[in-house]
């Protein structure tokens, strides 16, 4: 009996551990962070300075003594400190960028909590304000508070691969982390989203437009989100049924199909496809963005991975070729290759191994990089063309790819220093401890 | 070893129950607010519920609301009166035109609630200041709601925003302090 008791509890545990606690790295959760903070930043950099002190200044809509439970605990808004305007902007202008910090993912675990902080406070000022999606927002941001965020497509992780490549040296790779907890967190995603669409199909049973199949037409004739011709629907208002039909199967059916091996890709796409038509036909794009966020909590691993492999194999591979003597341009090469996360740049060290294609003497004066073409770009050139095809450099785009200007500036500047490497080595970078010992 | 081993089984353990007590609030007690497991759970959970706004019902488009035109009513001294759109209309595909409707809409959606709250009167004040140079008294708010509106209609000509397909709401009056 103990030892079938025993049993019992050994598969359980099993169970258990299989369903909330799979040694998994947070990619899925990663992705998500980015969506939630990047909302998050849009969603607050958009209001006006005379929007906000209307509707959250103590002379705008609601006085402070009309909203006293923003001084209990449980509903606290750090707005009750806030009285003069100018209090107000900068609280909300440093709130925007912590959401920033929050997309870029840098110092994440502890600048999460401070954004869930901040959105609670605008919610508790004045909750009339908000609708749907950002209580949808909450939910998700509660969760990646909770998650072990920020170990994976962040600038913590390109910190940390930066500081490993500078101490191991460039070859050196850092495995990406996991985590139980992680998996866990990503469980509760899951489970979040797939209640939102249940209970939300549920009630539209409860509704006669959504059973005579009128629902997307009221939708579409609201005038508040009337966005799109419907003249067409008109003619043809059988389409105004389907669509009808179609949102309360995708919302009824995710929330058991999501879970399965097979129908899980077909709803997912269905779910993100729906938020899609809403965002065209309805005008919702904030609330659409939010919700196809959400739903990329189900995305599996290896789909990640597969695109990452498909990115890699048409891009092709490059060959970045440096000047291992140099100091300066092993810790720049350093942070550069940080961001390569799908590591599609390889290096060449052209003091100890010379390329057969660009000359030595050519590598002495610039930085270069070599296509899968044998195409050899120097300098400036080689890093635009890198900044294009590595998705974590995308951010530089607009530095690199300015129409005239990027080549009329980034050019002599990359001379100079590329000219001027010994002497930047001397004055900035101090040996590390592998360069003393050698 | 052994330290890092019972902490790591601790940590796991604490997880497992945050697990738990969050799944419960939002799969139990957010969506189904009218059973029998969620009044009782309910007092549980009630200070999680109101830090964390996660007592949901997730009821979007159910039913999918109907359009509504927010206004306001000036009345000076002279009795002139003038109308002002409650919403910024020039800019309705601002992102902050959804927060403005949501809130304006609240004060018509629960009237009793919101004066009890003293919300009108705060809109009013803010209102009045607004056009203190116009000499204002009082101030009423209006409510165009849009009613059903088929595609029959539509094919015939009509629009969704004309005076038959809309009903009329008025909140007010209320005396500039």
């Amino acid at each position: 009996m103990p030892i079938l008791i025993q049993n019992f509890f050994r598969k359980l545990k099993e169970v258990w551990f299989y369903l909330w606690f799979q040694d998994k790295n947070t990619i899925p959760l990663e992705v998500t962070r980015l969506g939630v903070g990047f909302l998050l930043f849009f969603n607050y950099v958009m209001f006006s300075p005379s929007d906000l002190l209307v509707l959250y200044g103590e002379s705008g809509l609601l006085s402070h003594d009309v909203v006293p439970e923003m001084n209990e605990l449980l509903t606290f808004s750090v707005f009750v400190f806030f009285d003069q305007p100018w209090q107000l902007l900068l609280f909300h202008y440093t709130f925007v960028i912590l959401c920033f910090f929050l997309f870029i993912g840098w110092k994440t675990s502890w600048i999460k909590w401070l954004v869930l902080i901040g959105h609670l406070s605008y919610f508790n000022r004045n909750e009339y304000l908000f609708y749907g999606v950002d209580t949808v927002l909450i939910a998700l941001l509660i969760i990646l508070c909770v998650a072990p965020i920020g170990s994976a497509l962040s600038m913590d992780r390109v910190n940390k691969v930066r500081k490993h490549k500078n101490k191991f040296g460039l070859e050196a790779s850092l495995p990406l982390p996991t985590s139980q907890y992680g998996f866990a967190c990503q469980r509760l995603l899951q489970m979040q989203m797939a209640i939102i669409y249940f209970s939300s199909g549920i009630e539209k049973l409860y509704t006669d437009a959504w059973w005579s199949g009128d629902a997307p037409w009221i939708a579409m004739v609201n005038n508040e989100t009337a966005f799109f011709p419907v003249g067409i629907f008109a003619e043809f208002y059988w389409i105004i049924n389907l669509m009808a039909y179609a949102t309360l199967l995708i919302e009824i059916g995710y929330a058991f199909l999501i879970w399965g091996h097979k129908t899980r890709p077909f709803f997912l796409a269905a779910a993100v496809f729906l938020h899609i038509n809403i965002a065209i036909m309805l005008g919702m794009y904030y609330f659409a963005a939010v919700m196809i966020f959400g739903h990329l909590a189900f995305m599996r691993r290896h789909w990640y991975v597969n695109i990452g492999s498909w990115w890699r194999n048409k891009i092709g591979s490059m060959e970045m070729i440096y000047d291992g003597q140099c100091g300066f341009c092993k810790r720049a090469m350093a942070s550069f290759l940080a961001f390569d996360g799908l590591k599609q740049i390889s290096i060449r060290d052209y003091r100890t191994n010379p390329s057969p294609i660009v000359p030595s003497e050519k590598v002495d004066k610039a930085l270069y990089l070599v296509t899968e073409n044998k195409l050899a770009l120097p300098g400036f050139d080689a890093y635009r063309f890198a900044v294009l095809r590595v998705p974590g450099l995308w951010w530089q785009i607009p530095f690199f790819y300015i129409p005239f200007f990027s080549k009329l500036f980034g050019r002599p500047i990359y001379h100079w220093i590329a000219t001027n490497r010994a002497k930047i080595s001397q004055c900035v970078v101090k040996p590390s401890s592998s360069e003393k010992e050698s | 070893m052994r330290s890092n081993s019972r902490t790591n089984t601790v940590s796991l353990v604490l997880m497992s129950i945050f697990v738990i007590w969050h799944f419960v609030a939002i799969v139990i007690i957010g969506p189904f607010s009218s059973s029998y497991l969620h009044n009782n759970l309910v007092k549980i959970y009630r200070p999680y519920l109101t830090l964390t706004h996660l007592e949901r019902s997730w009821s979007f488009y159910a039913p999918p609301p109907m359009g509504s035109i927010l206004r306001y009513k000036t009345i000076s001294k002279n009795a002139v009166e003038k109308n002002y759109p409650l919403t910024p209309t020039d800019k309705k595909f601002s992102h902050s035109y959804f927060r403005y409707t949501n809130f304006y809409y609240y004060l018509f959606y629960n009237p009793r609630y919101i004066a009890k709250r003293g919300y009108d009167r705060s809109v009013t004040r803010f209102l009045c200041d607004k056009h203190k140079s116009e000499g204002i008294i009082e101030i009423v708010y209006v409510l165009l709601k849009q009613k059903s509106f088929s595609y029959k209609d539509f094919l015939n000509g009509k629009k969704a925003t004309d005076k038959e397909f809309l009903a009329k709401t008025l909140f007010g009056p209320y005396k500039c302090e």
